[in-house]
């Protein structure tokens, strides 16, 4: 979970933007609990989630400076560079212990300080409230005890550096030479000229340069050079040799993992080493130190104020980790200390109290979840109006039309019309155009699926045709086509009488290629054909097609066609090659986009016989017997879906549109 | 088959159509199981038929069967049989392209045909069709033929004008034949509802001459009506 830093809402893992105030949680501005990795608030002095302590009580205004991070060993990518360098400080130390390198070699490997910035992010190490932020050792308290005593005669007053020094603790041996004070080199090298190891910079455990800095609040700083030493640890003076030491009131440093023998002489009597504790101050004497020391000071002095010390947590045994990311730690992490202890309940209880309205309607909306609603029934939706409608307008409808089919035309007349100037055209080209034996080629470019339309004005021109004893030569650029026009064609044949196949008329079949393949047929019929659709006879054996090389042998062209597309094809494909008379006999819907062609100058058609209408009417002038009952039929049909679209419109008129 | 001679599968033939257009017919309730069984029947019956009818008239007359009787001379045919077999090759998505040969071909040829045909057998005579005269006296003792030139220049430009869309910014002059342009251009406009309302009626007509032959085909079955 991720907790959003503005509004506190909880949002889930990987997400980018609050899902309550979409403010930004990737980057966004807060406090991210090193406990439990939750982002809380900016300015947040407890986690919204573990209670954990976010910040010190003062934070430092500068970090100390920490050396490189040293190369972490394989497979230990995850854990935190802080915990590394932590690591890596308790293994010097223990190498220390067993080999206290010289001090100028400790001036080698001791670390440049860097800028802050570049420093890793260091844990923050917080004390609560009513604890001893920080327990100096007792040697240092009882220094500046001493040192507080020497301050009632000296005019500089030392409490005022410490409790503006915002660094954290920064111990000046580790700092180059230069910057160490005189007194304190002098001192090194008596210790070397005795051969005596180097003294370890005096401190808490893990406060060495290589590892992280603990901010504490208002943490002593060590000054790294002479001038920034404050007056109090001036007013010590120099180094043993040339000033007495007071021995130390209070015993050895607690958790100071050094020997005794790697101590300098005069640090080992300031620090009392070997000696008995020195008894606690006398009230009085308490009372008069305690106007002029600081009161951090005053709580750090021995017996003051202990920090309790809880059971080590798991993975601790004997001095180290020794599992999980800390293994190989020395020593308890004090940060755990302070940091484990889950926030008191009553911090947080008045955020979740509720008043009894509250809980009241908490109570009705548990009740409201909990109930099954009600078991209603349903009302079973109506069929939609207008389905009836349908139905009874078709069921009308096909009434109407059903009657002059049944009558066969005796109780229904006809609709008398005139005979549309297009078709009497076309009827007057086949009769001028052609002779007996002449060759046409008629293409049924309609398949079963419009055979109801198309069908009767194909047999009324096809029945022409062999009236006008012309060879008839079918084809088809459909596959479906062909075999519809054969039954045309046999029709036909029969209703005139005396015309057998392959001799007055051949079925060619299906031409493929569609533009390509009318262009080549008309290009070269018998070549393009091969074979008839009926025997599979060679084109060429069928005496039908003697003497017939090309468009230039045709005497017309007929094109029945249920698409305006296919007639339009053949009529393209046939004026680019010759001037040879074509008439169309298309669909009602092919009619308007085929009449263009007959119409004008241009016109490259010699007539259009459009739908069972147009049938009609060209049976009618060449004597063809076409159904009228087919045609009375459809008639009153249309006249029925007119009166039914005007019944329609004018309802939509007068009715008002529903929203 | 020799069973089956002696029997009438043109009854057989004409009940099943009789059923399958009852089955056709039920959409009047909506979409139906067996309006949608009826749909399928149709569409898996015409296309084994078409492929059928490719394989007898187109495959084997002219192409398998000259390269069985004369390879030498009909080995031109490869060429067609493997720009066919490339055509395969679009089965699969890493050997498409291969059939983009035989695609480029196809387009490459009909485009051609298409345009070819377009300018010659459309473009052309349209243009000649749409040149009428206006001259009243060429329609002497014709008011008919004067008025349906005089409807087709209107309508001819004024759909034009409907379909332009920019207008210069003027003053005068130029605001008026902007306006006119604009009231022509809705007079265009008009022609072409009514040219669409004309298709239309067109293609309802189409639809019903079709529901008059299956009318008469369900009346001639069930005996209602002769041969």
């Amino acid at each position: 979970m991720i907790y959003c830093p503005n509004c506190g809402t909880a949002n889930r893992d990987g997400s980018k933007f609050c899902n309550e105030c979409g403010q930004r949680l990737t980057g966004a501005e807060g406090v991210r609990c090193p406990m439990c990795g939750a982002l809380n608030r900016s300015g947040s002095v407890f986690c919204t989630q573990c209670g954990s302590r976010l910040i010190a009580v003062e934070a430092p205004a500068e970090a100390p400076a920490a050396p490189p991070a040293a190369p972490a060993p394989a497979g230990e990518e995850a854990v935190p560079e802080w915990l590394a360098k932590l690591r890596e400080a308790a293994q010097r130390e223990v190498s220390i212990g067993e080999e206290a390198p010289a001090p100028e070699q400790r001036e080698e490997e001791a670390p440049a300080a860097g800028p802050a910035e570049e420093l890793p992010k260091a844990p923050v190490f917080v004390i609560e409230e009513g604890e001893a932020e920080w327990v100096p050792p007792d040697w240092l308290s009882e220094l500046r005890a001493r040192s507080a005593g020497a301050a009632e005669e000296a005019p500089a007053a030392p409490s005022e550096p410490l409790t503006e020094a915002p660094a954290a603790p920064v111990f000046a041996a580790e700092e180059a030479v230069s910057e160490v004070p005189d007194w304190l080199q002098r001192l090194r090298a008596e210790v070397t000229a005795e051969e005596a190891p180097a003294p370890p910079p005096p401190g808490p455990i893990g406060t060495e340069a290589a590892g992280p800095a603990f901010p504490t609040e208002a943490a002593p700083v060590f000054p790294a050079g002479p001038e920034e030493i404050p007056d109090w640890l001036k007013e010590l003076g120099p180094p043993p040799s040339e000033q007495e030491v007071i021995p130390p009131a209070a015993g050895p440093v607690p958790g100071l993992a050094v020997e005794e023998e790697e101590l300098p002489a005069w640090l080992r009597e300031a620090i009392g080493f070997g000696e008995a504790p020195a008894e606690a101050p006398a009230p009085a004497a308490e009372e008069e130190l305690a106007g002029e020391i600081p009161e951090w000071i005053m709580a750090l002095r021995p017996g003051a104020q202990e920090p309790t010390i809880e059971a080590p947590p798991e993975g601790y045994e004997g001095d180290s980790y020794t599992e999980g990311i800390l293994a190989g730690v020395q020593g308890l992490l004090p940060i755990e200390l302070p940091m484990a202890k889950p926030p008191a309940p009553e911090d947080t209880g008045s955020l979740l109290e509720s008043v009894p309205a509250e809980d009241e309607a908490v109570q009705i909306f548990r009740q409201v979840m909990e109930s099954r609603p009600p078991a209603r029934r349903m009302p079973k939706p109506s069929r939609p109006r207008i389905g009836r409608v349908r139905l009874l307008s078709a069921l009308v409808l096909i009434a109407i039309m059903c009657l002059p089919l049944l009558t066969q035309g005796q109780w229904f007349t006809g609709i008398a019309r005139t005979v549309p100037d297009s078709v009497y055209a076309a009827y007057e080209a086949v009769e001028e155009e052609l002779a007996p034996n002449d060759a046409v080629v008629v293409a049924f470019d309609f398949d079963p699926s419009t055979a109801g339309e198309m069908a009767p004005l194909a047999q009324v021109l096809t029945e022409h045709l062999m009236a006008r004893g012309a060879r008839v030569i079918a084809v088809s650029t459909l596959p479906a086509g062909p075999q519809v026009a054969q039954d045309i064609l046999d029709r036909a044949a029969a209703a005139r009488g005396g015309k057998s196949y392959g001799v007055h008329y051949v079925n060619l079949g299906y031409l493929p290629g569609r533009e390509a393949g009318m262009r080549d047929f008309l290009l070269n019929p018998v070549g393009a054909a091969r074979r008839d659709f009926v025997r599979g006879q060679p084109a060429a054996d069928l005496p039908a097609l003697q003497g017939l090389q090309g468009i230039q042998d045709l005497k017309m062209l007929v094109i029945i066609g249920a698409s305006a597309q296919d007639v339009r094809w053949w009529m393209e494909q046939a004026a680019g090659l010759a001037r040879v008379p074509m008439i169309a006999g298309v669909s009602a819907a092919a009619e308007p986009y085929i009449l263009p062609y007959y119409q004008g100058e241009g016109r490259l058609l010699q007539g259009v016989v459009a739908g069972v209408l147009g049938a009609g009417d060209y049976g009618a002038l060449s004597g063809s017997l076409v159904s009228t009952a087919r045609v009375e039929s459809l008639q009153w049909g249309l006249l029925v879906a007119l009166i039914a679209m005007l019944i329609v419109a004018a309802v939509s008129v007068f009715t008002p549109a529903r929203t | 088959m020799e069973a089956l001679t002696g029997f009438d599968l043109t009854a057989v033939q004409a009940w099943v159509a009789f059923v399958l257009t009852l089955m056709v017919f039920s959409y009047i309730f909506g979409d139906n199981p067996l309006f949608r069984l009826a749909e399928h029947i149709f569409v898996g019956t015409a296309a084994g038929y078409v492929a059928v009818l490719v394989y007898h008239t187109v495959f084997r007359p002219r192409l398998l069967e000259p390269l069985a009787q004369d390879p030498a001379g009909h080995g031109y045919l490869l060429v067609p049989l493997l720009l066919g077999l490339l055509l395969l090759a679009k089965g699969k998505r890493s050997t498409s392209w291969m059939g983009n040969i035989t695609m480029a071909w196809l387009f490459g040829v009909g485009a051609a045909l298409a345009v070819g045909g377009a300018l010659l057998g459309t473009l052309a005579s349209q243009l000649r069709s749409s040149w009428i005269s206006l001259n009243p006296t060429d329609y002497a003792g014709r008011p008919l033929g004067l008025i349906n030139a005089l409807l087709l220049a209107l309508g001819t430009i004024g759909v034009l004008l409907y379909f332009y869309y920019t207008e210069p910014a003027g003053k005068g002059a130029g605001r008026l034949l902007a306006g006119i342009r604009r009231g022509w251009g809705r007079l265009g406009r008009w022609f072409m509802l009514v040219t669409f309302g004309a298709l239309f009626a067109s293609a309802i007509i189409a639809r019903f001459t079709l529901l008059v032959d299956r009318l008469h085909f369900l009346l001639q079955t069930i005996g209602l009506l002769g041969g």
